[in-house]
């Protein structure tokens, strides 16, 4: 499709500036999420570290950074599962500062599948609505809502036996 | 205390014991260590490719009746071809050579014969589109308000006329099959309302099925019956999540089967695959009730109907994606079974990763697949005799959806990289149909749908005569 045939301004791109404080606000909270998501943190520094370099790289056709950079990071988190999984790697390192009933359920949710986690993560730790985790997952709402609750039967059968 | 306050207490406490390093540097270094000479390349090349696509569109043009775009959207989205001279292979943001898509937030169609876009949204940002089976109307959601997730559904016919909002029925929607019904299973607005189904007719009335709890809708193929998730707002294993159906002319919801997900009915409207709460995938005989388990477990990607699931046109094979085996849930097999379920085979093809989009030959005789594991390939098995073979390696497929549709001339049409292609299964040749027009890749302001810039190709082809 032409661009040129679009009736209509363009939005804005966002400003270099903005990157930098896109990353003062969110580096921290990604870094937490992906540790989320693929359990160890220093994994999870590398996935947001290459969310953020992938984004100054594309950062003039950017819209919404603060959406790229969460779907980003959901996504570099799933490939980072992914080569896991082909691997045949099994436990994630949980680090001992966490207490014994937070770990009980972290051991749980890692036994999870990606997408079961990832509807997990963004809905009990992020609060994001069904329809934002649908969009990040890239599937339907009533899928996310399925997502969630086939989670939660797991993680009662595995924490409340 | 609750599962779910334990879960965000958990989840909290390891999110705050999470050290986070410092690395600014390295992103500017990261940025900072591209050569300027890049840019100019990426200039120039964006320029020829500018100037290519005027040329291509022009030629297009000129040859309108034998028009055609070639879309394909987010890995979710279905492929979406369609011919003017041939059958019609899937439909979704494209209709009858018109493709809906949005950009900076406005929906547009774009009519592949007059080589133009129109708008059709003033304001708000449109996104989730869908068109009717008939072409005739398109139905998208609109944010309310930026940076928040409150949707409004949109109705709208094709050239943007009878525009309307459907307020408070925010939620996912679907078309019927025939004609042009909406049925919206709603999680908007209020308690009472969330999980109510609601059948539109743009030309008519609204029918309200209320307190159903629906969460995911699928129309039967002749458009006689709306099945749905009813999910309860505290899964409990005392509270299992049922499938019902509805006839969308009136009459009350039947309880068809107890499971999770909905995934989808068969072609003949006889069967329908669902998901139980261990996540196995079984298929339900509609006219008796049983169920048969689908290999030995289910995929981890179930719940996108396309990816992972297809029928033969005969409706007599099934095809699913599942688990290679019990431990490794990233390494998948395809599963052959008769259409009531028995009889599966599981095809390992020797190779480890994820399968997606299995599609059965005209004949039934034949399926391709997507295998994507440390790369990506096309891979073709012949049901009745044995092993796969890899028909074509598919390239950097990044973001983008994979294609693998077969043609009624017996072709099968896949995309390797950017490039649109056709091979023939029978001798493995292959030839380039189409680069891209367009190809932009995440991030970029113009999707077909999807408010987080997933990415899109486009392709204007010339349909050829064999």
């Amino acid at each position: 499709m032409e661009r040129a045939e679009i009736d209509g301004d363009p939005p804005a791109p966002p400003t270099v500036a903005g990157l930098e404080d896109l990353y003062a606000l969110s580096y921290g909270p990604m870094v937490r999420l992906a540790r989320l998501l693929v359990g160890s943190p220093e994994v999870a520094a590398d996935v947001v570290q290459d969310a953020f370099v992938q984004m100054q790289r594309r950062w003039s056709t950017i819209r919404e950074p603060e959406a790229y950079l969460r779907r980003t990071v959901v996504n570099g988190c799933r490939s980072h599962h992914r080569r896991r999984a082909l691997e045949r790697r099994t436990a994630l390192p949980v680090p001992d500062a966490i207490t014994l009933p937070a770990r009980e359920v972290l051991d749980a949710v890692e036994h999870l599948r990606y997408r079961e986690r990832v509807a997990v993560v963004c809905r009990f730790y992020l609060d994001l609505p069904d329809a934002a985790i649908a969009d990040l997952l890239g599937c339907r709402v009533g899928t996310v809502a399925s997502l969630v609750h086939r989670a939660l039967a797991r993680l009662r059968l595995e924490i409340e036996p | 205390m609750t599962l779910e306050t334990r879960i965000r207490s958990a989840l909290r406490e390891a999110a705050d014991t999470t050290p986070v390093p410092e690395r600014w540097d390295a992103i500017v270094g990261a940025g900072a260590r591209r050569p300027r000479r890049r840019k100019v390349l990426l200039a120039t090349a964006a320029a020829l490719a500018v100037g290519l696509a005027l040329v291509t569109t022009l030629a297009v043009v000129r040859d309108s009746r034998r028009a055609v775009v070639v879309s394909v959207g987010p890995p979710h989205r279905a492929p979406l071809v369609s011919f003017d001279d041939g059958p019609t292979v899937d439909l979704g943001a494209l209709v009858d050579g018109r493709l809906a898509f949005v950009s900076g937030g406005r929906l547009y169609v774009a009519d592949a014969r007059e080589g133009s876009a129109r708008r059709l949204t003033e304001a708000g940002e449109a996104s989730a589109l869908a068109w009717s089976s008939d072409g005739e109307w398109i139905a998208f959601r609109v944010r309310n308000a930026p940076g928040y997730e409150d949707y409004t559904t949109w109705i709208a016919r094709h050239d943007g006329s009878e525009a309307r909002a459907l307020e408070g029925m925010s939620g996912t929607y679907a078309w019927s099959p025939t004609g042009h019904r909406l049925a919206i299973a709603s999680y908007c607005c209020t308690e009472e309302r969330r999980g109510s189904l609601h059948l539109v007719d743009p030309n008519g009335e609204t029918h309200d099925f209320g307190g159903v709890r629906a969460v995911a809708i699928a129309w039967a193929p002749d458009g006689s019956s709306i099945a749905y998730t009813s999910l309860p707002i505290l899964p409990t294993p005392e509270t299992s999540t049922s499938i019902w159906a509805v006839d969308p002319d009136g009459g009350e919801p039947e309880r068809v089967a107890d499971g999770v997900a909905l995934i989808g009915w068969s072609p003949d409207g006889r069967s329908m695959i669902r998901q139980d709460m261990s996540g196995r995938t079984l298929l339900v005989d509609l006219t008796t009730g049983e169920s048969h388990a689908i290999g030995p477990s289910a995929s981890s990607a179930l719940g996108d109907p396309a990816e992972t699931f297809a029928w033969s046109t005969q409706t007599d094979r099934l095809a699913v994606a599942v688990s290679a085996s019990a431990t490794e849930g990233g390494i998948e097999a395809i599963a052959v079974c008769r259409s009531d379920g028995s009889a599966c085979e599981r095809r390992a093809d020797g190779d480890e990763g994820l399968i997606s989009r299995p599609a059965f030959s005209p004949d039934g005789e034949y399926l391709t697949y997507v295998r994507t594991g440390r790369r990506t390939s096309l891979r073709l098995l012949h049901i009745p005799s044995g092993p796969s073979s890899e028909l074509d390696d598919m390239g950097d497929t990044d973001a983008l959806a994979p294609v693998n549709a077969w043609l009624a001339d017996g072709s099968v049409l896949y995309r390797r990289g950017p490039e649109l292609r056709l091979v023939d299964p029978a001798t493995g040749r292959s030839r380039r149909l189409a680069s891209p027009i367009g190809y932009l890749p995440a991030g970029s302001s113009v999707d077909q749908g999807s408010p987080a810039g997933a990415p899109v190709a486009a392709w204007q082809l010339t349909a050829r005569r064999e």
